[in-house]
C-alpha cells in the first residue's frame, strides 16, 4: 500500500480526523494566549507545540487502539470457547493487532502534528485573529467531512467542532500556557 | 502411517483471521497438495469452517499448529483417510 493511500483508507479515518482535530485543539489551547496577546508565534513555538502534540497523540492512540484490540481478542476467545485466556494474543493475531495499533498511532500522531502546525503557522504569517478564524473554519470543514462520511448533519457537526475550537481558544487565552 | 486426507472442524472469529490467511497457512504446510475450505455455519461472532485437505503424506500436527497460529481454532478432526491409497467411506447397510 502506498504511503498516501494509508491516509485515505477508511480503516484509518478515525486516526486521521481525530489526529488533526486533536492537533488543532492542542495548538489552540496551548498557544492561543501567545497568538492573541500580540507577540505571535515563532518557528520554535511551532516545533515545541507540534512535538508535544505528536508525542502525546501517539501515546494516547497507541494505548487506546491496543487496549481495544486486545479486548476484542478476549471477546473472540470467549466466543470460540477457548479455555485459556490470552491464547489468541500469542498467535499471529497478537502481532497483527500490535502492528495495526502502531500504524494507527503513527498516522494519528502525524496528523496531530499537522493539526497543531495549522493554527500556529497561520497565526504567524497572517494577522493572529485572521489566522485563528481560518483555523475555526478548518475545524468546521473537518466536521462537515466527518458528517458526510456517516450521513450526519453537516451544520451540526461543523458547528459543534467549531464551537469546541472557540471554547478551547477561550480557555487557552486565559490559561496562557506558553505565554 | 501415511495420512492422505483430513477433514477438520475449524472455528474462527468473524473479523479475523480471514479465510485467505488460513488458506495461506495450510498451503505452506509440508505434504499438502490440495485443500478446500467451506463455511459451514455463521454465528453472531464466529464462523464455522469445514477444512478438507489432501496430500500424499500429510503432517497432522503441523497443519493443526499452522491453522491455530493464524488465530483460528481447530475444534476437531472429523475424518481421516490413511494408507497406500485413498478409499471413499462406505455406507453402513443398517
Amino acid at each position: 500500500m502506498k504511503l498516501g493511500a494509508v491516509f485515505v483508507d477508511p480503516r484509518h479515518r478515525l486516526d486521521v480526523v481525530a489526529g488533526i482535530v486533536d492537533g488543532i485543539l492542542n495548538g489552540l489551547i496551548l498557544a492561543a494566549g501567545k497568538l492573541l496577546s500580540g507577540t505571535g508565534a515563532s518557528w520554535m513555538l511551532i516545533i515545541k507545540v507540534g512535538a508535544a502534540t505528536g508525542f502525546t497523540t501517539f501515546f494516547v492512540f497507541f494505548v487506546a487502539h491496543y487496549a481495544q484490540a486486545r479486548t476484542d481478542l478476549v471477546r473472540a476467545e470467549r466466543e470460540l470457547n477457548l479455555m485459556k485466556h490470552g491464547k489468541l494474543a500469542t498467535t499471529r493475531l497478537g502481532q497483527q493487532v500490535l502492528t495495526e495499533s502502531l500504524i494507527g498511532a503513527t498516522i494519528a500522531s502525524f496528523c496531530g502534528l499537522l493539526g497543531a502546525f495549522a493554527p500556529l503557522f497561520l497565526g504567524m504569517v497572517l494577522p493572529p485573529l485572521l489566522g485563528i478564524t481560518i483555523t475555526f473554519l478548518l475545524l468546521g470543514g473537518l466536521g462537515v467531512v466527518l458528517a458526510h462520511t456517516f450521513y450526519g448533519s453537516s451544520w451540526l457537526w461543523g458547528g459543534a467542532i467549531m464551537a469546541g475550537g472557540a471554547l478551547l481558544t477561550y480557555v487557552g487565552l486565559h490559561l496562557d500556557i506558553v505565554g | 502411517m501415511k495420512i492422505r486426507r483430513l477433514l477438520f472442524d475449524v472455528d474462527k472469529a468473524l473479523a479475523r483471521p480471514s479465510i485467505l490467511e488460513i488458506a495461506e497457512a495450510i498451503n505452506n504446510c509440508s505434504g499438502v497438495e490440495a485443500f478446500h475450505i467451506a463455511v459451514q455455519d455463521v454465528d453472531t461472532e464466529t464462523l464455522d469452517l469445514n477444512v478438507s485437505i489432501e496430500g500424499e503424506d500429510l503432517q497432522h500436527d503441523e497443519i493443526v499448529s499452522a491453522i491455530e497460529h493464524t488465530g483460528a481454532v481447530v475444534h476437531g478432526l472429523e475424518q481421516i483417510s490413511a494408507g497406500n491409497r485413498t478409499i471413499e467411506p462406505l455406507k453402513r447397510s443398517r
